[in-house]
């Protein structure tokens, strides 16, 4: 009589045991999805990790030229492939290097990179040796202005050939707000640099002219490649600068600059200014490492 | 007739009693079994939470310390970093009484503060360590529902040096 009904407490058994599977399999999903995040998170330390170091290799020695090598590493804890490739590109007239770092795994990429400006060794020893050089010889009555500073005249220079593939080009929100940046800062047009001061290390090129505002105080290393002109207004403090520019140089009173100003024109000053060299300013300069 | 379709539906009061009666049984026998299948449940969900935040606030670190800096100064577990940004200063710290860690960074138009961790998940035993020029080490601690995990990484610092103050 109990067999023929179609409810039996049986029901609820199955139910409940249907509640704990689904339960279980909840459970499992649960972890086993955060355990693939945990093995995503080492992977990518791992990646990471890994592309530091071989850039590490690559920036601790300047004299490294062109080169390119692979090489295969193992992560750990699944134990897939990694493969590490190291390249250096020198510019045409060997004054940039490119240093490249890749670390790829299965679908996923990491890649860092660098720019270092070498300047000749020619235009390193005259860097040493003078504060001021020019193309043209400065006007004998403004001579007086440099203050008996290391000075030399009648040589032109090339300017360095740069690669803009991996350069950045900052407007000038970004320069109110942080200064200048450590890697290379590109400007394609005219670029004003207002009073304020300039910390950290920074290479700046601009296609433009450049002009310094009065006041203006730079406290690390500064690289000005300039195409145009440059105008460096009154009271300028520089403590370690190197610039190259095409154009004339104009130079406003009261400045204190210690490195090397070289243009392809002259100089004009416009008042007292104190010059003085740098025995390492034509040293290469190491931007900074980045993601690309 | 009433009976019989009686008989087809659903249970009798007897056997829903039974049902309960067995029920009952059931969870007296394995009652505290399920008491604590739930009560991992809840700490291995709490630690889920904490490897996530843990994984989070290394990954926010790491970014500033190994790639942005080019100056690191240690000092009282405090990480001072001069960025590549050049007018850019961050400034990471532990605040005891908000048990977490703030980084606070300095622009030219001024100061602001962010949070590195969240907000459930307290920070505890907060170390940094210059290791060498290049690497300093940080540890941590967080709590969250009396769980811990602890968390450990050597950052390297590949833009810039490390100093002690």
């Amino acid at each position: 009589m109990w067999n023929r009904r179609s409810g039996s407490a049986s029901l609820l058994i199955l139910a409940g045991g249907l509640l704990l599977a689904g339960l279980g399999i909840l459970f499992s999903y649960y972890f086993s999805q955060n355990a693939n995040r945990q093995v995503e998170y080492v992977r990518g330390v791992q990646r990471r990790e890994l592309g530091y170091a071989a850039m590490a290799e690559l920036t601790v020695d300047d004299s490294l030229t062109a080169l390119a090598t692979t090489e295969d590493f193992i992560f750990q804890p699944d134990g897939i492939t990694a493969k590490v490739t190291k390249t250096v590109t020198v510019s045409s007239d060997n004054n940039f290097r490119l240093r490249e770092v890749q670390v790829a795994s299965g679908t996923e990429k990491f890649c860092l990179t660098q720019q270092s400006f070498i300047p000749s060794a020619a235009v390193q020893t005259r860097a040493g040796s003078y504060a001021l050089s020019s193309a043209v010889a400065v006007s004998s009555s403004k001579v007086k202005y440099m203050n008996g500073a290391a000075y030399s005249s009648g040589k032109t220079f090339n300017m360095p050939k740069y690669d803009l593939t991996n350069c950045i080009e900052y407007d000038q929100t970004e320069i109110n707000h942080y200064g200048l940046g450590g890697n290379i800062n590109y400007y394609s047009k005219n670029l004003t640099l207002p009073k304020m001061t300039y910390d950290g290390n920074a290479f700046v090129i601009v296609e433009g002219n450049l002009t310094i505002s009065n006041g203006a105080v730079f406290n690390g290393r500064t690289v000005f490649l300039v195409l145009g002109t440059t105008t460096i207004n009154a009271n300028v403090r520089m403590q370690d600068v190197f610039l190259l520019s095409n154009g004339t140089v104009t130079l406003g009173s009261g400045c204190n600059i210690t490195g090397h100003l070289r243009t392809n024109m002259t100089f004009d000053l416009k008042g007292n200014s104190n010059f003085v060299a740098r025995e390492d300013a034509g040293r290469a300069f190491n931007g900074v490492v980045f993601i690309k | 007739m009433f009976l019989q379709n009686r008989h087809h539906r659903g249970f009798i009061l007897t056997e829903a009693m039974a049902g309960l009666a067995i029920m009952a049984i059931v969870l007296a026998l394995f009652g505290s079994q399920v008491v604590r299948l739930f009560v991992s449940w809840r700490n291995m969900r709490t630690d889920v939470e904490l490897f996530d935040a843990g994984r989070y606030m290394l990954t926010k670190m790491e970014r500033e310390i190994c790639l942005d800096a080019v100056q690191i100064t240690v000092a009282n577990n405090i990480i001072d970093m001069q960025t590549k940004q050049g007018d850019r200063q961050v400034l990471v710290r532990y605040s005891a009484e908000r048990k977490g860690i703030y980084q606070d960074t300095t622009t030219n138009e001024g100061t602001g503060t962010n949070p590195l961790f969240i907000r459930d998940c307290l920070v505890e035993n907060w170390q940094v360590q210059k290791i060498d020029d290049k690497k300093i080490s940080v540890k941590f601690d967080l709590v969250k529902n009396n769980r811990i995990k602890n968390f450990a990484r050597n950052f390297y610092c590949l833009n810039g040096v490390v100093n002690v103050e």
